[in-house]
């Protein structure tokens, strides 16, 4: 009898390989290392003041922020407002730390200081919001989150993270949070980034970067059949898809004020008549474009103006600006091209 | 001379065997005197049938059906979900329901799962140990079947290694700030529901109880105590989405947390050939309890990115939830030095993306705190490969850390193996024929 043991071996080993594969994934229990977290302080200094909320905040390693407590709270009680300036507020910069360049226009950011203590310097910044769309619970929850607390579910749960107290006739509230996390600090502005969108491209020229203006900060890739037009004084990037003697415009601009008062526009713009505040933003899907959480609508009117009676729109906020992506057109040609606009945003990504 | 070979032209030598033959058993006549001298035993006769070739014939055909309506289910179906379903299956679940679009080569829309259908792994299987039982019964070693040998050996290594990919091969990546520490692989394909508890008393540890995506997928499904006693609460899923799009908008089906602001729209599974191939973002609304009995309500996760960490207090405990790609940790650190992105002048085509790493590892003694990665230029560590993938920006744009690709697979070596063994035996079957063709030659 030809017969090999060597050969039985392996198919039994091929076998029993082949039975028992395949093991699923289970339900575990793991302790997880991660060795750059420590204690993280977080302190906040509110201030509301006319149209806006101003934030004074200092975070980093516990003992870090112990030591220089003296200097977060030395700037806070040196704030002063004179409502006919622009800004109102005016501060006394901690000695020997430094401030940062200007921020972009239209930014958050009024003033960044940080001190030389490389690689772990500590950094406070001034940022201002408007007081419509402040709301304490949200801005809580996001520190929490930045320093892994538990997020609080409503206002009475915050109150043992705060304190109140008036300054010079102006009410502060203090918000002081202990957590964990990882301490990085931010970079600061590029020394050039106020004169940014100070400056739009001339009509005609192109700008530089992947179908982005010279300000866009973002780079993308415009469908084929798409035209390219040339961008305007608020319009800074322009397509055109032409259907016979229809054409859509997609356009790229940005602009202040809030989602609902942009969304409401643009249904106006289609004749759709407003929706109670609040439902317009409800109404958005929301979608991550260049890696930030956005707003998606549809808005279409079949008795809306000819020729213009759908929106396919995508707002961006960014700080306290928003970019949109808009295609305006009749209504069956932007049907037809929703699924390349739909791509075309998708295939955005910062600069 | 191969008895399958036709060669006209050329006397019929004495019979010689192949590697796998039909017909009169290897050895001529001698043989069969033997066998009738003896009874055959049990476990050849066995090999016997399984060495038929019309079984290899028959698997062959298969493998051609299955390949051909694997491919057609990407239309609907991501790639891994296919290869899971239709290829490498356990053989405790050896059959795969083929539904009756994929039946009928996606002309008509019916999902519905109608023909049973040997799983990949389940011919593959098959078709090793028909291999395996056709050399064992007729193996006869000559110099003049080196060459099918060879071929044999090497078809065989590419079947293992197969099955070494798919049982052990590892995709993931790895997400590292500037300046920062990471162990985590994560594994996009996949996602766990994650119950985290922090450590009270050391900042940088977390208890975490993972629990798979896939006992999530059934509406209804209970997991308690009896199913892992650790749970510091019981889960009962309502609703599993494999693919989910987020809305805000107020959501009843939600009590508790981020989904009573949000709603989870589903999305078909991204398919395998959508040119972006993107991955699938899994939601799951559940029903959570206490071991009491008391309603701790009802909650939404998801993988979206726009879906926060949510939390929930247990006699005391807080405790971190989250529907999360799966996370695995290493043993080793990498912590980032600096990341560089450059691209040519004046322009945003990039030139190089690298990535200065401090590599530790306490358990094997290892620490480099000169590590770099870039774009062709892997790092090899502990069975793994890790490659410059992509990098992260700040708000304003500007690179602040990296994304390697972590690859592991113990099998790739082994196609490469295959092909030059399949080769080699090539060489050496067709080098004999044709040198025993001409010296035939020679000789009339």
């Amino acid at each position: 009898m030809r017969f090999f043991p060597a050969y039985l071996v392996l198919f039994a080993a091929s076998l029993a390989l082949l039975v028992g594969c395949k093991a699923e994934d289970e339900i575990e229990k793991n302790e997880v290392t991660h060795p750059d977290r420590e204690a993280i302080r977080l302190r906040v200094a509110i201030m509301k003041r006319g149209d806006d909320v101003w934030f004074f905040k200092i975070s980093g390693p516990e003992a870090l922020i112990e030591e220089n407590k003296d200097v977060f709270e030395n700037l806070v009680k040196s704030a002063r407002f004179d409502d006919k300036k622009v800004p109102p507020l005016s501060v006394t910069d901690p000695k020997d730390w430094k401030k940062d360049p200007a921020g972009p226009p239209r930014g958050e950011r009024f003033a960044g200081y940080r001190n030389d203590a490389k690689p772990r310097e500590l950094e406070i910044t001034i940022t201002k919001f408007p007081i419509e769309k402040y709301d304490l619970l949200v801005n809580m929850n996001r520190w929490q989150r930045q320093v892994s607390l538990p997020i609080s579910e409503d206002r009475d749960a915050l109150e043992p993270f705060l304190r109140r107290e008036k300054l010079e006739g102006q009410e502060v509230t203090w918000v002081n949070l202990l957590g964990r996390g990882v301490y990085t600090v931010t970079r600061p502005p590029e020394p050039m980034a106020k004169n940014k969108g100070k400056f739009l491209p001339p009509i005609g020229i192109k700008g530089k970067g992947g179908g982005g203006g010279g300000d866009i900060p973002f780079k993308y890739t415009a469908p084929e059949g798409w035209t390219k037009q040339p961008p305007n004084q608020i319009e800074v990037d322009i397509y055109h898809v032409k259907e016979g003697n229809k054409f859509a415009k997609i356009a790229l601009s940005s602009a202040g004020g809030s989602l609902g008062e942009n969304l409401k526009r643009w249904r106006t713009q289609v004749g759709l008549p407003p929706l109670p505040a609040g439902q317009d933003e409800a109404a958005a899907d929301v979608r991550m474009v260049a890696g930030i959480k956005s707003f998606y609508v549809d808005f279409a009117n079949p008795r809306g103006p000819e020729g213009k009676n759908r929106i396919l729109g995508v707002v961006i906020p960014m700080g306290q600006q928003f970019w949109f992506i808009k295609m305006t057109g009749p209504l069956e040609l932007v049907g037809q091209h929703k699924n390349a606009f739909e791509t075309f945003f998708q295939s955005f990504k910062r600069n | 001379m191969d008895q399958t070979a036709i060669q006209p032209g050329v006397p019929a030598a004495k019979p010689m065997e192949t590697g796998i033959q039909t017909g009169e058993p290897p050895g001529g006549p001698a043989t069969l005197l033997e066998s009738k001298r003896e009874p055959k035993h049990p476990a050849l006769k066995a090999l016997e049938v399984l060495a038929d070739l019309r079984i290899t014939v028959t698997l062959f055909a298969l493998a051609l059906v299955l390949v051909f309506w694997g491919t057609l289910a990407q239309v609907d179906h991501g790639i891994w979900t296919v290869v899971q379903k239709y290829f490498r299956t356990p053989l405790t679940q050896p059959i795969v329901w083929v539904p009756l679009k994929v039946v009928f080569f996606n002309t008509i829309d019916n999902q519905v799962d109608a023909i049973p259908f040997p799983s990949g792994w389940l011919i593959g299987g098959v078709m090793l140990l028909n291999l395996l039982a056709a050399h064992a019964i007729r193996f006869k070693f000559a110099w003049n079947r080196a060459g099918i040998i060879l071929i044999h050996v090497g078809i065989i290594i590419m079947m293992l290694g197969e099955v070494i990919t798919g049982l052990y091969q590892v995709e993931g990546s790895m997400v590292i700030q500037v300046g920062q520490d990471s162990s985590l692989v994560i594994h996009p394909t996949q996602s766990e529901f994650a119950i985290v508890r922090l450590d009270k008393d050391d900042v940088k540890k977390e208890h975490v109880i993972s629990i798979p995506a896939r006992f999530l997928k059934e509406s209804d499904t209970l997991i308690d105590q009896s199913r892992f006693p650790d749970l510091p609460f019981k889960i009962k899923v309502i609703d599993y989405m494999v693919n989910a799009e987020l809305k805000i908008a107020v959501n009843k089906h939600a009590t508790r947390g981020f989904g009573r602001n949000h709603k989870a729209i589903s999305l078909p599974e991204v398919s395998g050939v959508d040119p972006d191939q993107k991955h699938d973002k899994p939601a799951v609304y559940v029903q959570l309890t206490s071991h009491k009995g008391e309603d701790l309500g009802k909650w939404l996760f998801s993988t979206h990115p726009a879906c926060d960490t949510q939390w929930i207090t247990i006699d005391g405990v807080d405790y971190q939830l989250a529907l999360r790609f799966k996370q695995v940790a290493r043993e080793f650190t990498m912590h980032l030095n600096k990341f560089e992105h450059k691209v040519f002048p004046g322009t945003t085509t990039p030139k190089d993306f690298h990535s200065y790493i401090h590599l530790t590892d306490p358990k094997n003694g290892v620490d480099r705190p000169n590590v770099e990665i870039y774009m062709n230029a892997p790092l090899y560590y502990n069975g793994e490969t890790f490659y410059q993938s992509s990098w992260t920006t700040d708000l304003q744009g500007r690179a602040n850390g990296t994304v390697l690709q972590v690859v592991r697979n113990p099998g790739w070596l082994m196609p490469y193996i295959s092909c030059g063994v399949v080769g080699i035996g090539l060489l050496i079957h067709f080098g004999l024929t044709l040198y025993r063709f001409i010296d035939r030659r020679i000789v009339r």
